[in-house]
């Protein structure tokens, strides 16, 4: 019954973490027409954590939930991420919005994620 | 990301499309054949623009955006930038480019049909030589549209070709 417990607490703090970054992105709504950077940092906090979000030309947007990081790290891991994106955006089997399911694409942002976060 | 592709590839394939829509697939429906070739460019353009923006902050306003169609976009797209922008300042733009890459190649002397084609009217052909051509600008006017509704502008997009080889684009933005 304890396992069952601990399990329950890991679950209930992946949906916070899903619940935290939706909230950011009325956020980032408003932030994406009043700059035309296309990382902006620390867009939103919740108690410990810190939401970061990089916004491409085309409105593509990429929350990143996180404690205290390097900024240059973030920001790094954030533009190679937007390159494996586009590869996968020009695929034209790709339905733009839809899931991105390639198991490739998800080793390659966590290698990144290793790397510079 | 630098690979490219033949230019006579991608003529061939732009070519094949109009074909395989207008006298295969919907050989009966123009209209039909319009909106699939249209659909198509809209899907490249909305695609290459993510590929083209990738190093650019966004865009702050229309005219900002539509000046990197004329410019960066069109570039890429046909080696050269648009000649002229026009607008109204209420929401229309009109892109001239005075030797549109796509029609350069495309044939509409009706005397010049007509001398290959024997027990042909020169008119029927003429015609349906300029219905090829506005076929073949649905695809770049879907680009154009695509491109735009990536960066946030909702657009319709139509093709002037009275003046070959040069071809306006006539962008309304809808509000």
């Amino acid at each position: 019954s304890s396992d069952i417990h601990l399990l329950w607490q890991k679950e209930d703090l992946a949906y916070q973490h899903q619940f935290i970054l939706h909230a950011a992105l009325d956020v980032v709504q408003d932030l994406a027409w009043s700059t035309n950077a296309m990382f902006l940092k620390s867009v939103d906090r919740f108690n410990d954590l810190v939401v970061s979000v990089y916004v491409t030309a085309g409105h593509a947007r990429f929350m990143l939930l996180h404690d205290s990081r390097s900024e240059d790290g973030i920001k790094s891991f954030f533009q190679e991420v937007h390159e494996l994106y586009i590869k996968i955006f020009l695929n034209p089997l790709y339905l733009p919005g839809s899931r991105i399911t390639s198991s490739h694409f998800d080793t390659k942002v966590r290698a990144l994620a290793r790397r510079y976060l | 990301m630098g690979r490219e592709v033949a230019e006579s590839c991608v003529d061939g394939v732009v070519m094949q499309m109009v074909a395989a829509y207008c006298g295969g697939f919907y050989a009966a429906k123009p209209e039909l054949a319009a909106r699939r070739i249209e659909a198509i460019g809209f899907q490249v353009g909305h695609q290459l623009t993510e590929r083209y923006t990738m190093e650019r902050p966004r865009f702050s306003d229309h005219l900002e955006a539509i000046k990197f169609i004329c410019k960066d976009f069109w570039s890429e797209l046909f080696k050269k930038q648009i000649d002229n922008l026009k607008t109204n300042h209420r929401g229309t733009f009109v892109l001239q480019d005075n030797h549109f890459r796509w029609l350069t190649r495309v044939s509409v002397d009706p005397s010049v049909e007509s001398m290959d084609a024997t027990e042909n009217d020169s008119t029927t052909l003429g015609d349906s030589a300029a219905q090829t051509t506005s076929m073949l600008l649905y695809f770049p006017c879907g680009i154009i549209r695509g491109a735009l509704t990536n960066l946030g502008i909702s657009c319709s997009v139509t093709a002037d070709m009275s003046n070959l080889p040069a071809c306006s684009f006539v962008v309304r933005i809808k509000t």
